[in-house]
């Protein structure tokens, strides 16, 4: 294996960091992981220790070398996905964390969205955004009220901003000695703070939120060459950075206008391109940057993020111990038929598109004696799908282009019973890909494009092959029968009136 | 170090079909099913009444699971769990040989598919998940019967219909193959089920004897040599990602 040269990716993901080697042929060669702890302090609050973030990268990167038989001269460039809207503010002498990253999940900073809420027009004219707890930027705004001391640091310029990307970066390049502070356009998009139409910060709303330029970072392209890393991988080019799910519709190469993917993770994001400008959305879709790159039109995504997926199996495995492994949903889906009339709406963070009411709670609604766990577990599945389906009706909306096949991945995607019920309630083929880490493949794709290791995107499409493939097979009468179920459970979860009114 | 010790093996070979067994199991059935004299038999099964790992019925002479062996442990590989930990691996064989994929775990009298990748060309296929496949004339058939614990009841009662030209309907040839199966830890069939088609298996070894199958699957000429073994570059290939895949279930516990 001594001619091989790899592309190395980090992924830096909600409950683990990984790192992944592709060869040319866009195959993962190696593989190594560690979990990322969270922490939950209060109701609502998510956290991550940002330290035990890098150390985690700094052992799976030469495991996965090591797995593979590999050195750190094989590798040709280092590609980078994470978890996005996920704050930290650090001290750029020292290179610590001033207080826990405050993640994606986090629904803290309620209180600071509401006292911006006058300027929601401004937001939208300018990051074509609405103001919501998802985003970073009042995560920051918290920190800077918060954190004793740390809003005249952030003025004399002592402490840093960023995304996970930036804090990956910074500390790859050399931390305090020489550290590059920089993100990319994807992860800036998801701040609040961006001119989505320059790419820029925008100076107008950073007053908004009275925050100091000073501790921002400089905002780069998707697929060029940043720096070349000090540690972890001495020598090697940074060449790519990229939102996970961003990372993924790369990887999926849903290059054109009306590709989607949907990504089944903790959550289940479903973004589709739609091309050079920018679709703004009047049914609870977020319009973001989907990938920019020196000498191309930036291009442009309409998204639909759900905040609770895998996480429900997850409760129903660790929280209600229905279960023993993930897996064994499907398996306990399977001991009933139907869903007996039994519907969950998972709110367990409120819930995101399409009616982003952050005060929504979970439900579970039509239980009888009749119901058992099987029931649950097969309301369980269906939820997923269902989430999925009010996210493309809204994008059928919003983009003018129905759906023709959705391209799926991530863990869920195993989940036989899952997959089929999707197809039977979107009523279009569901399509996986061949390795179905897409997020770490569009980060290495983006970087072995910008280092030259894959001449253009054409070549891409050589690697691209359907892994497997789900056709509708429902009839329509019940596909409305349990669509009415399901909107009728999702509007008992809600707290507002038409359930769209609170982003 | 010594080899394994006979009487402990063999008494986890009676537990284990007796496990297994979906009917009520007496001293013949089981010596015949383990290949032991009624006799040696006799005496493992009473050791193993007296230790509460098995219960004996002295009216009916019926032996079943004891205390010790609470009935929900009896851990078949569970498809689910399987095809999750496999996913990855199974995706890379497919990518890697170029022939489709299928895992199959033993279900009943048959071979359940629990896992399908297509073959990397991108022509239309469909997924086969959930479809039952004849014991005796496909690899991955023939290989999870082969590493069953109750083999041979299942090898005494199956209908060994004939599928194709080349079907085997031979009972004697197929206990013959079973133990050609364990000793070379490969299974194959060239044209006995559809007769464009052949596959070879490989076990995948979960907890507590239960096995599931993972083989490709395409044109015979292309998955056997001019001799008509299976191709070492396959197998090897194979092996490779059932050692992976056991890696990924063992991860999962």
């Amino acid at each position: 294996m001594s001619g091989q040269r790899v592309i190395a990716t980090v992924d830096l993901g909600t409950t683990s960091a990984r790192c992944m080697l592709f060869d040319q042929r866009g195959r993962m060669v190696a593989i190594a992981h560690r979990e990322q702890r969270q922490s939950f302090p209060h109701p609502g609050w998510a956290e991550q220790d940002a330290l035990e973030l890098w150390r985690n990268v700094g052992r799976v990167v030469p495991e996965a070398l090591a797995a593979a038989g590999l050195t750190i001269s094989h590798v040709v460039a280092l590609g980078i996905a994470n978890q996005r809207e996920t704050t930290v503010v650090w001290d750029r002498r020292t290179g610590r964390p001033v207080a826990p990253a405050i993640t994606w999940q986090d629904t803290r900073t309620g209180p600071v969205v509401d006292q911006i809420a006058d300027h929601a027009d401004d937001f939208r004219r300018i990051a074509e955004l609405d103001p919501a707890t998802y985003f970073a930027a009042p995560r920051l705004r918290w920190l800077l009220d918060n954190v004793r001391g740390l809003e005249s640091r952030a003025r004399r310029g002592d402490v840093l901003f960023g995304t996970l990307e930036s804090w990956l970066i910074w500390n790859l390049t050399g931390g305090p000695k020489g550290g590059v502070h920089v993100t990319d356009v994807t992860n800036a998009s998801r701040t609040l703070l961006m001119d989505m139409h320059t790419l820029q910060w925008s100076s107008k709303l950073l007053g908004v939120f009275d925050i100091p330029e000073a501790m921002m970072p400089r905002i780069v392209s998707n697929s060029e060459v940043y720096a070349t890393c000090a540690t972890v991988l001495p020598g090697v080019p940074i060449a790519a950075a990229l939102g996970d799910q961003q990372a993924a519709l790369f990887g999926q190469m849903c290059f054109e206008p009306s590709d989607a993917k949907c990504t089944y993770g903790t959550g289940a994001f479903l973004l589709m391109n739609v091309g050079t400008s920018i679709v703004r959305s009047t049914h609870g879709l977020l319009a973001t940057v989907a990938y920019a790159a020196p000498g191309s039109e930036t291009m442009y995504a309409l998204e639909g993020p759900i905040a609770v997926a895998g996480s429900l199996v997850q409760w129903f495995r660790d929280s209600l111990g229905v279960i023993d492994t993930a897996p064994q949903i499907e398996t306990l889906a399977r001991t009933v038929d139907d869903n007996g009339g039994c519907y969950i709406v998972p709110a367990f963070s409120g819930i995101f598109s399409p009616h982003w009411d952050s005060d929504a709670r979970g439900i579970v609604v039509g239980l009888t004696s009749y119901i058992t766990r099987g029931h649950l577990a097969r309301a369980v599945v269906e939820a997923v799908a269902w989430q999925t389906w009010e996210v493309v009706n809204a994008m059928t909306v919003d983009s003018g282009v129905p759906l023709a096949r959705l391209a799926v991945d991530g863990g869920m995607t195993s989940n036989h019973l899952l997959m089929q019920f999707l197809a039977d309630v979107l009523d279009v083929p569901v399509m996986r890909p061949f390795n179905s880490e897409t997020v770490s493949l569009g980060a290495a794709y983006a970087a072995g494009l910008a280092v030259g290791y894959w001449p253009d995107r054409a070549a891409l499409r050589a690697n691209r092959h359907v892994a497997a493939a789900w056709y509708p097979d429902m009839d329509p009468r019940v596909r409305r029968r349990e669509s009415t179920g399901w909107r009728s459970a999702v509007s008992r979860a809600l707290t507002t009136a038409d359930g769209r009114a609170r982003v | 170090m010594p080899g394994p010790i006979q009487a402990i093996a063999r008494a986890t070979a009676i537990i284990d079909l007796i496990e297994r067994s979906d009917r009520s199991m007496q001293l013949r059935d089981i010596a015949q099913d383990v290949g032991l004299s009624k006799s040696t038999t006799h005496g493992i099964l009473r050791t193993l009444v007296d230790l509460e790992y098995l219960d004996h019925d002295s009216d009916t002479g019926d032996y079943s699971p004891g205390a010790r062996l609470s009935s929900d442990q009896v851990a078949e590989l569970d498809g689910n769990d399987l095809r999750s930990a496999a996913m990855p691996w199974a995706d890379a064989l497919a990518l890697g040989t170029g022939f489709e994929v299928l895992m199959t775990t033993l279900e009943g009298s048959e071979a359940e598919i629990v896992h399908h990748v297509f073959r990397p060309d991108d022509q239309r296929q469909t997924l086969r998940v959930g479809e039952r496949l004849p014991l005796h004339a496909t690899g991955c058939g023939k290989l999870v019967l082969a590493y069953s614990p109750v083999r041979q009841r299942l090898l005494r009662n199956l209908t060994l219909d004939r599928l194709t030209r080349k079907t085997s309907t031979n009972r004697a040839r197929l206990a013959a193959a079973l133990t050609q199966i364990r000793a070379s830890g490969v299974a194959t069939a060239d044209g006995e089920y559809d007769p464009d088609s052949a596959d070879v298996a490989v076990p995948v070894h979960g907890r507590r004897s239960s096995v599931a199958a993972i083989a490709v699957h395409g044109a015979p000429e292309q998955l056997f040599t001019g001799e008509g073994t299976p191709r070492a570059d396959i197998v090897d290939q194979l092996h490779h990602a059932a050692a992976a895949v056991m890696h990924g279930l063992e991860m999962t516990r």
